[in-house]
């Protein structure tokens, strides 16, 4: 059985690619369409729904997409893509490469900051710090009070290379401005380490490197809801947290302009909207709490959502960077 | 009797091969045609922040090579008198598996020990010690390029001791050589020819590890040229700068390359010698102790990291997490992919081994050869950011990239372990070449014959572990794979981080319990295979 279906697939490889028409190519990040990732089963649900054949391609991160579809310019293959975030934004659309959509977003649980009509969002989550409650009684309520306590390691990872490592920059940022350094020269000695993505910094964590890692206010369902095990929680910060959203948008140049609409308007539909929270494990962007699974209703809440508009982010990062590069240098 | 008759056919693969290469090499660069900036350049090379940049990555880089190979060193001296006991060559193959698994692998092996919940500063907490948090910053730059790098260098100098003649070693015996005069007169012009080029390699994969400094590194403060040209690549986009600082990075890499590589010096070999290396008979009791110590620490540092995160990960999975069907399809794709430029790569190394021995003894150009020899080394001095995106540039107006992803992948990969496959069978194919080359000219022996009667017998074992080496490295790669791989196209380090991407980190276990045990059984597996029947 498996060797015919591993013969599919060299079949698949080997045959030309079958005509374009009918087939949504859609740029994606790598964890989307693992098994384990929400695209598998949006295919399923879309392909029955359209009568067409949905390509995801996935490539390692959300910088990744847009940085490939800058290389392809005007010839890229991509119909749509999937996974930027708000920090990105003003970056994909000076490239005028992304096409404005015709959906009402204004049933969504966040629509203030995307009257362009040019991205979709999905999904969304708020940064905050996870930590271990077996070992950790009482945990920082703020920033302020995190540097002050000194036992405390944290893993973060870095803005020069992973979206959410340039989202606690900007998070700090947005909460302490031009004081931002005080800050970094505080957490500075319970940085255990800067990782580059995500990924190896939570993996460090939980084989017990350090007492924090700086994820999402949505991590602890995961372990409540696949493991069982409800101990990982995240620090809320009387502060507030910053959000993060993840959109999806059509390309101008897409030869299936309707198919294009139509999975767009798929993706914030309440069937596409369901999988999301358990696979994405990140909030749906649909206000409904029947789409919920249970562990979410035991996360913190976040009422002060935090946010720096994109263009302002597009324009100060490089400065920022560098900043926090010598705020960790020193 | 002409020594110097020409075969005009060996000339050509080695050619052939080069061109290859280069023209691969082309395509990259010709991706970034339209980003090169001569005023920018300028402008980084006058900037302080690139400046500290090089500074620090030749520092981090020269330091790792030096300390790598200072440690390999006495290791390998003490263990080549214990060759002929099969405990220590399987060590020796394990010490392997250090040098060819993915980098993130060896870092969570690393951190497993050293980190700061490792086994060190756990067994500092069992005595009533601190939390140890030794690792992170340049001790554990270091730590983790020593931990992947010596085994190398400790493999190639053992292949190197195989040369000392035996005469030498009668005489050092007659006379009573202190261990210091052994090794200053015998063993160091042994070791020298092989050892620089080997370093050269070690520097160069140090030069760019990305991965090690980031995670290890603890913070910005260590920082090397490779994140500044991804941050400019990925992030801003900034393609001139990228390319600028990529420029730069070539010019420093080969400049220091070529300073370590002009260390070296051609070793003297006696002719008609049949050589074999001999174990030295006094082993006293005061000596063994002494090596064995040695050993152990040898066994310490590069084997129980390695070893101890197979253990943790196969405990920590479940049937279910080994039953995935992902994993089996990764698993596939790395054995096809890997065996595939494997191959490749010990095909085009010997090509240009062929052209480089004849060069080298009928026609006594060596310049020629040495150009080849570099030919086939360019590549790890390349920034593997730039590599990836500029073929991705070249190809995609003439090809569909997703479609032809597995021939990228297989040729990228034969590239990258051509160095490694030169460095390992080079010496030994080159020393046997030399040795009986009046004899193939006397009988007229030459072409397959010569190869397949002659030489390849003397070689095979080194072959062997070409062979394991760049199958094994080819699996491990992480790079090429994740900017070409598509949906279908996984492999096993691609499938890890999927798994840690997603919360998985069981079945992220899995497939490094998977990863490793299928590194482990080829490497074994091939050495077998190769082995010299009379051992």
């Amino acid at each position: 059985m498996k060797k015919i279906l591993l013969l599919l697939i060299l079949i698949q490889l080997i045959m030309p690619a079958y005509a374009d028409e009918g087939k949504l190519t859609v740029y994606t990040y790598d964890s989307f369409v693992s098994d384990w990732g929400p695209g598998p089963i949006l295919e399923e649900i879309f392909e029955k729904e359209c009568n067409c054949d949905i390509e995801f391609i996935g490539l390692t991160d959300a910088v990744e997409i847009l940085s490939r579809v800058r290389f392809e310019g005007e010839n890229t293959k991509a119909d749509i893509i999937l996974g930027l975030d708000n920090n990105l934004l003003y970056e994909a659309k000076s490239t005028g490469l992304f096409a404005k959509h015709a959906l009402d977003l204004s049933n969504l649980v966040i629509n203030d900051r995307f009257d362009d009509n040019t991205f979709v969002p999905y999904d969304y989550g708020y940064f905050s710090f996870i930590y271990d409650s077996s070992k950790i009684d009482s945990p920082p309520k703020s920033f302020e009070e995190l540097i002050k306590s000194d036992n405390i390691s944290v893993i973060i990872q870095d803005p020069r290379t992973s979206t959410p490592g340039l989202g606690l920059l900007l998070w700090i940022k947005s909460i302490y401005g031009d004081e931002s350094d005080k800050i970094w020269q505080g957490l500075k000695d319970q940085i255990l380490t800067v990782t580059p993505g995500w990924s190896e910094a939570y993996g460090l964590f939980l084989s017990g490197e350090s007492d924090m890692v700086l994820s999402y206010t949505t991590s602890p369902a995961y372990h409540i809801e696949v493991e069982g095990i409800n101990k990982y929680k995240a620090a809320k910060f009387i502060e507030g947290h910053y959000r993060q959203i993840e959109v999806a948008a059509k390309l101008l140049n897409t030869d299936n302009n309707k198919l294009a609409d139509l999975f767009l308007d798929f993706l914030i539909s309440s069937e596409a909207q369901s999988v999301l929270p358990e696979t994405q494990w990140m909030y749906p962007v649909l206000d409904s709490l029947e789409l919920l699974p249970d562990s979410f209703t035991k996360l913190i809440s976040v009422e002060s959502p935090l946010i720096i508009e994109s263009k302002v982010v597009s324009k100060n990062r490089s400065m920022w960077i560098r900043e926090w590069e010598k705020n960790l240098s020193q | 009797m002409n020594l110097r008759l020409k075969n005009y056919n060996y000339i050509l693969p080695g050619i052939f091969t080069a061109s290859i290469i280069l023209l691969i090499i082309t395509i990259c660069l010709y991706g970034f045609r339209k980003y090169y900036n001569l005023d920018l350049f300028i402008n980084i090379i006058d900037d302080s922040y690139v400046q500290r940049l090089v500074i620090f990555t030749i520092f981090q880089a020269g330091l790792s090579t030096i300390v790598s190979i200072l440690i390999a060193i006495p290791f390998a001296l003490t263990i080549s008198k214990y060759l002929k006991y099969t405990f220590t060559r399987a060590i020796l193959s394990l010490a392997w598996l250090a040098f060819v698994s993915p980098v993130i692998i060896g870092v969570f092996a690393i951190i497993n020990i050293h980190g700061a919940s490792g086994w060190i500063s756990n067994i500092s907490l069992f005595f009533g010690g601190e939390r140890l948090k030794y690792l992170y910053g340049l001790n554990g730059i270091i730590i983790a390029h020593i931990f992947f790098n010596a085994p190398f260098a400790m493999r190639n100098i053992l292949i190197s001791l195989n040369n000392t003649p035996k005469e030498l070693l009668k005489v050092s015996s007659q006379y009573n050589f202190s261990k210091w005069d052994m090794f200053r007169v015998i063993q160091w012009p042994a070791i020298r020819a092989n050892l620089f080029p080997t370093a050269a390699i070690i520097f160069s994969l140090c030069f760019t590890s990305f991965i090690v400094v980031l995670i290890l590194g603890g913070g910005p403060k260590y920082s090397i040229l490779e994140v500044a040209i991804y941050y400019s690549l990925k992030i801003e986009f900034d393609i001139d700068r990228a390319v600028s600082l990529g420029i730069l990075q070539i010019f420093t890499a080969s400049l220091l390359v070529l300073i370590i590589v002009s260390f070296s010096k051609k070793i003297i070999i006696e002719p008609y010698t049949k050589i074999k290396f001999q174990i030295i008979s006094e082993i006293s009791a005061k000596n063994i102790l002494l090596d064995i110590l040695v050993l152990i620490i040898a066994i310490l540092i590069f084997f129980i990291p390695i070893i101890g995160l197979l253990i943790s990960a196969i405990t920590s999975i479940t049937l279910s997490n080994i039953l995935n069907p992902d994993l089996g399809i990764s698993l596939f794709w790395s054995l096809v992919l890997g065996m595939s430029s494997g191959l490749l790569s010990l095909f085009f190394s010997i090509m240009l081994l062929i052209t480089i021995r004849e060069l080298a003894i009928a026609y006594r150009v060596k310049w020629v050869g040495k150009l080849l020899e570099l030919s086939g080394n360019i590549i790890l001095i390349l920034p593997p950011v730039l590599l990836g995106t500029g073929l991705f540039l070249s190809l995609r107006n003439y090809f569909n990239v997703q479609e032809i992803a597995p021939i990228i992948i297989v040729t990228i990969n034969c590239l990258t372990t051509i160095p490694f496959v030169l460095r390992i069978l080079g010496p030994e194919y080159l020393r046997i070449s030399e040795l009986h080359h009046k004899l193939f000219i006397s009988y007229n022996i030459y072409g397959l014959v010569r190869f397949h009667k002659y030489e390849y017998p003397h070689i095979k074992q080194a072959m062997g572990i070409a062979l394991a080496v760049s199958v094994t490295l080819s699996i491990g790669d992480l790079g090429v794979i994740s900017l070409f791989g598509s949906t279908e196209i996984k492999t096993l380090p691609l499938y890890i981080y999927q798994c840690l991407g997603s919360y998985r980190m069981n079945d992220a276990a899995a497939g490094i319990a998977v990863l490793l045990s299928i590194t482990l059984i080829i490497i074994y597996g091939i050495e077998y295979l190769f082995r010299n029947i009379d051992d």
